[in-house]
């Protein structure tokens, strides 16, 4: 694995990997982007770290709404 | 997604005032929480374009190349215990990074990954292709892990530097 990989030859693959984490790709590329992470460990990590990346996001809590956020609308109506 | 909590209630509240206004139109094609989430994203949406006029070309997704696409971090953050990975100054970094992104994508990211929404509803909602809507995700995808990559890689970096001085 060269340090210096520019993903030149894999970078054709990089369109499909959002669709590959969610399960989403089809067969064929499927298997093309398997056979590609076995021999390319750099484009490996981006999958994993991909994966990783949206597992965080849907992880996290949402942001508490702010004082008052819930209330407001209601009352905006009722004297409106 | 408009990265300023006043806008936002602003928002919420327009929301509930245009459906309370226009309930009659509801036909029941797609659930409450579709059509409130079209009428919410309507009116930010609305704002974004009023703010940054630019930002909204329609030919965003036609972008010659990959562009950002192409990973230059690659620092493997993957098996990083979980009390490293959700720690405050992560999650700063994590709303920092979606607020970074462009409009057009934070939006279609917010709703696929955040709120859950699938690929066709957050089409129908944001008027968009489905196609259109798969390649934002991935764009906004990419961007967020070449960020959060970059962070884990430079905690990384110090913790070793620490060490190394210690």
């Amino acid at each position: 694995m060269s340090e210096k990989h520019a993903h030149r030859d894999c970078s054709h693959l990089l369109a499909g990997l959002s669709a590959y984490i969610d399960g989403e790709a089809e067969a064929a590329l499927c298997a093309e982007i398997e056979q590609h992470l076995a021999a390319c460990e750099n484009c490996r990590v981006v999958v994993d770290t991909l994966r990783r990346t949206v597992l965080l996001y849907r992880e996290e809590q949402p942001a508490p709404l702010p004082e008052g956020g819930e209330a407001a609308p209601v009352q905006s109506v009722r004297t409106g | 997604m408009l990265g300023d909590e006043a806008e936002a209630e602003d928002v919420l509240q327009e929301t509930f005032l245009s459906a309370f206004k226009s309930i009659d139109s509801f036909e029941g094609r797609a659930s409450l929480s579709t059509w409130l989430h079209r009428i919410a994203t309507n009116a930010a949406l609305m704002r974004l374009r009023k703010r940054q006029p630019l930002s909204f070309s329609v030919d965003e997704v036609t972008e010659p190349g990959n562009g950002n696409l192409i990973p230059k971090v690659f620092y493997d953050w993957c098996c990083l215990p979980e009390s490293e990975l959700m720690t405050q100054e992560v999650r700063d970094e994590m709303r920092a990074a979606v607020e970074n992104l462009p409009d057009t994508l934070r939006v279609v990211f917010l709703m696929r990954d955040v709120e859950g929404f699938s690929t066709q509803e957050t089409a129908d909602i944001l008027d968009l292709s489905l196609s259109a809507v798969k390649s934002r995700l991935m764009r906004a995808r990419m961007a967020l892990r070449e960020r959060l990559s970059a962070y884990f890689g430079g905690a990384a970096s110090a913790d070793m530097e620490g060490t190394r001085y210690e």
